[in-house]
């Protein structure tokens, strides 16, 4: 739909004196329901991101006002010195599409669901379309449907998703979990000694595996430390392109670009990173498709799709079992506080096989902290986690910590 | 006027269908030039419309940037809503005064001077930071009265010493606001290391008084905080000021319309309201209706203003505070980062402290040093006792 309009734009920022331009366009619309409340809510949201590189100085402007862009603005934008570069591609066009059932929404739901008492329920359907364009002649469109159940029990909201919306019984489990969660916060006593080894759920896994990519991408490159040992000799991370039902974008990124699988760990061992075109060119690297924007008509930058992290280990049970009373088992995390490479975790918890609730404190290096893994579990398991508005699948095991 | 008039004639088709409707409308338009590894300068220009209906009892509410077609939508939104006698539209009161847009502003030229005299083209590349110019258009429409609207500027300044954990930061309305030359002016000293422990009496410098009000005491006035609401003590005057004439967060008029005036808070922290919300609970309007991005109409603060008889000295400055850790639901972690001595020496230190938003509420005294406007919040320095971990 702004394709033709986008080229007309492309064609003023060439005729500026632009070596590249790109645009992206993104349409969302949401239904939101919070339980309890009565009001139903409804955001129209779109944006356009349209940029030009000028003898290496960018001119962006970012709009919801479609029809007001003119090529003509971006290059009186580019401003300074900077020598910026950005990788070019081959020609594309690309369509791609998940299966989407018109009739699927997420008032059919509510009539099904029960009471529910004391935790706040946040339903969720988002409508995306995407649409690029660039002056190396890539043209992507995509468009999904996916649906998000939040849950807050006070503290922290719990996300899951997928292509059709969740069914009143995973909500009801949802719902049963995190009352849970609350009676095992106020039992909570605190724990002050240091455990000798914690087990972390996979959830937590994926929050601090997500701090530790954020720094594995220095600038400038000359501090990147590919073929460093970053973790145990069994640990493998990869980045893949987000499949159909993974709530991400699909198999292009906000650039333009491909996502290709992406190896970032192999046998404990750094040896890639995520980058956007600009941080591409400026690595001297191929781009990995990872070019992702937080915000809807944002700029984009570097972020991970759908991480999966895997070490070959034992059943989650038989690592259980061989904890003693100086293991803790970190459930939840209450606090994350990054101080250099030093992270400080505050969580609750339970000791051992002693069905006692602890809060705790616990240090740990995020440089080592790959380098400090015990064991981990064979099984996997997925969450959703959040950069902005941008959901990141994280498939991890359990581990056990040093 | 263009806008106007769609929003009118909305109005009008609105009513025709017994929807009674209040829209507010923000059209952006600024320049943010950011610098990190490059220097990116992003023109944005947004239009947000914020819907909210109301027919037979049953409200819903929506964000928009256009209204073509929305009715129909509304009108199976509203059936879908649950009836709340709650629910209502206010009219709109007249705009009695707008100050808060700068006419000699020139954004265009405005920004590429602060770029250069922020020196964020240093070729070193000692200076990071941030840049943004602009203004905001606000207007409220209603179908229960007359329209109102004001235009506001927005100057927001960051400036940091790449590598070193210091920044200066400050936003204003006005170009000439002296708030924003301690930005451009900012430059980092020296820094040796100062070893500090056990119980002492701290000042924090009207700087992190304002991070610390802005994370622990300004979620108080939030309808939606479930967490302890504190007192505020007998050493501080607090007052929730929408009419600050060089703060961008200034308003002559809530999300609905009504003319905003100063709130001084006494004694306990109650959370602030809208109309709903006020006849919810039972409440006075405080005419704080707000939206949030996530498309919703609550209430919030506009400036908290912060003073104090007392001028307490502190036996150190603390200049510079990391992030603040949640301990507990009542207790949070604050990690000083740069402290100065009485005798101007000025230092890293590595040192926590752990606080109480309830207490420090209650017992905390001004400090030595003038009142300052960081964000949403205008405080002197302050002081304490701490004990140090």
């Amino acid at each position: 739909m702004i394709l033709d309009q986008g080229r007309k734009i492309l064609e003023e920022i060439t005729s500026s004196g632009a070596e590249f331009a790109d645009l992206r366009a993104e349409f969302v619309n949401s239904n939101i329901i919070r339980l309890g409340e009565g009001i139903p809510r409804r955001r129209n949201e779109k944006g356009l991101l349209v940029r030009g590189l000028f003898r290496g100085n960018w001119g962006v402007v970012s709009t919801n006002q479609l029809d007001n862009v003119k090529g003509g603005e971006v290059a009186k934008l580019s401003f300074g010195d900077e020598r910026g570069k950005v990788v070019r591609l081959k020609p594309a066009k690309i369509e791609l599409s998940s299966p989407i059932d018109e009739g699927l929404s997420i008032y059919s739901l509510l009539q099904d669901l029960p009471k529910i008492k004391d935790v706040e329920v946040e339903l969720i359907e988002e409508d995306w379309k995407k649409e690029y364009l660039s002056t190396d002649e890539r043209e992507i469109e995509q468009r999904w449907k996916f649906f998000f159940i939040k849950i807050g029990d006070g503290e922290e909201w719990r996300v899951t998703g997928g292509l059709v919306p969740p069914s009143p019984e995973i909500v009801e489990k949802l719902v049963d979990e995190a009352l849970e969660m609350r009676t095992m916060e106020r039992k909570a006593s605190w724990f002050n000694n240091y455990p000798k080894r914690i087990l972390l759920t996979p959830r937590l896994v994926s929050k601090l595996l997500l701090l530790w990519i954020k720094t594995a991408s220095p600038e400038p490159p000359d501090q990147l430390k590919i073929d460093e040992r970053v973790g145990v000799e069994h640990v493998q991370v990869k980045d893949l392109p987000a499949p159909l039902s993974s709530a991400s974008n699909l198999f292009v990124d906000d650039e333009g670009v491909e996502g290709r699988e992406l190896t970032l760990i192999s046998n404990g061992v750094l040896i890639n990173v995520m980058t956007d075109r600009s941080s591409s060119a400026y690595y001297g690297l191929r781009p990995t498709g990872n070019g992702r924007a937080s915000t809807i008509g944002g700029v984009p930058s570097p972020t991970p799709r759908n991480i999966v992290f895997q070490c070959e280990g034992d059943t989650l049970d038989q690592i259980e079992g061989e904890l003693n009373q100086q293991d803790l088992i970190l459930l939840r995390l209450r606090n994350v506080s990054l101080m250099g490479n030093q992270i400080e975790l505050i969580g609750d918890g339970k000791i051992g096989e002693v069905d006692k609730v602890v809060r705790t404190k616990l240090e740990l290096n995020l440089k080592n902290f790959l380098q400090n893994i015990i064991e981990c579990s064979k099984d996997l398991y997925t969450s959703i986690e959040w950069i902005g508005r941008i959901p990141i699948k994280v498939t991890t095991p359990f581990i056990l910590l040093r | 006027m263009n806008k106007l008039n769609d929003i009118d004639l909305f109005l009008t088709k609105a009513k025709e269908r017994g929807i009674a409707c209040t829209i507010y409308a923000e059209e952006r338009d600024t320049v943010l030039v950011r610098k990190k590894a490059h220097l990116t300068p992003v023109h944005q220009i947004e239009k947000n419309l914020y819907v909210r209906a109301v027919r037979g009892n049953r409200a819903v509410e929506l964000l928009t940037d256009e209204l073509s077609d929305t009715l129909d939508l509304l009108e199976n939104l509203l059936a879908r809503g649950e009836p709340d006698p709650n629910n209502e539209i206010i009219s709109p009161e007249p705009l009695d005064e707008s100050y808060l847009e700068d006419p000699k502003l020139n954004p265009e030229e405005s920004w590429r001077e602060l770029v250069d005299e922020l020196r964020l083209m240093d070729p070193s590349g000692r200076w990071t930071g941030e840049v943004m110019v602009g203004k905001i258009n606000r207007s409220v429409q209603s179908t229960e009265g007359k329209g109102l609207e004001e235009t506001v500027t927005l100057i927001y300044l960051r400036k940091i010493e790449a590598g070193l954990n210091l920044q200066e930061f400050s936003s204003s309305t006005r170009l000439e606001d002296p708030e924003l030359r301690r930005v451009i002016e900012f430059s980092s000293e020296s820094l040796g290391e100062i070893e500090l422990k056990g119980e002492i009496t701290v000042e924090l410098s009207p700087k992190v008084s304002a991070k610390l009000i802005e994370k622990l005491i300004l979620p108080m006035f939030f309808p939606e905080t479930s967490g302890p609401r504190g007192t505020v003590g007998m050493n501080l005057r607090m007052t929730e000021d929408p009419r600050m004439q060089f703060s961008p967060y200034s308003r002559s008029f809530d999300a609905e319309g009504l003319r905003t005036s100063p709130i001084a808070i006494k004694g306990r922290i109650d959370f602030l309201t809208n109309s709903t919300i006020s006849r919810r609970f039972g409440r006075p309007n405080t005419r704080s209706a707000t939206w949030i991005r996530e498309g919703r109409l609550t209430a919030r603060p506009t400036n908290l203003r912060i003073t104090s008889e007392s001028k307490e000295e502190g036996r150190v400055i603390v200049e510079e505070i990391g992030e603040i850790e949640s301990y507990d639901r009542s207790l949070v972690i604050v990690p000083i980062q740069v402290v100065r001595k009485r005798t101007g020496e000025i230092g890293l230190t590595y040192t926590k402290f752990v606080l109480d938003p309830v207490t420090f509420l209650e017992q905390t005294k001004g400090g030595t040093m003038k009142p300052m406007r960081y964000g949403r919040v205008t405080t002197p320095s302050l002081t304490l006792d701490v004990k140090l971990y």
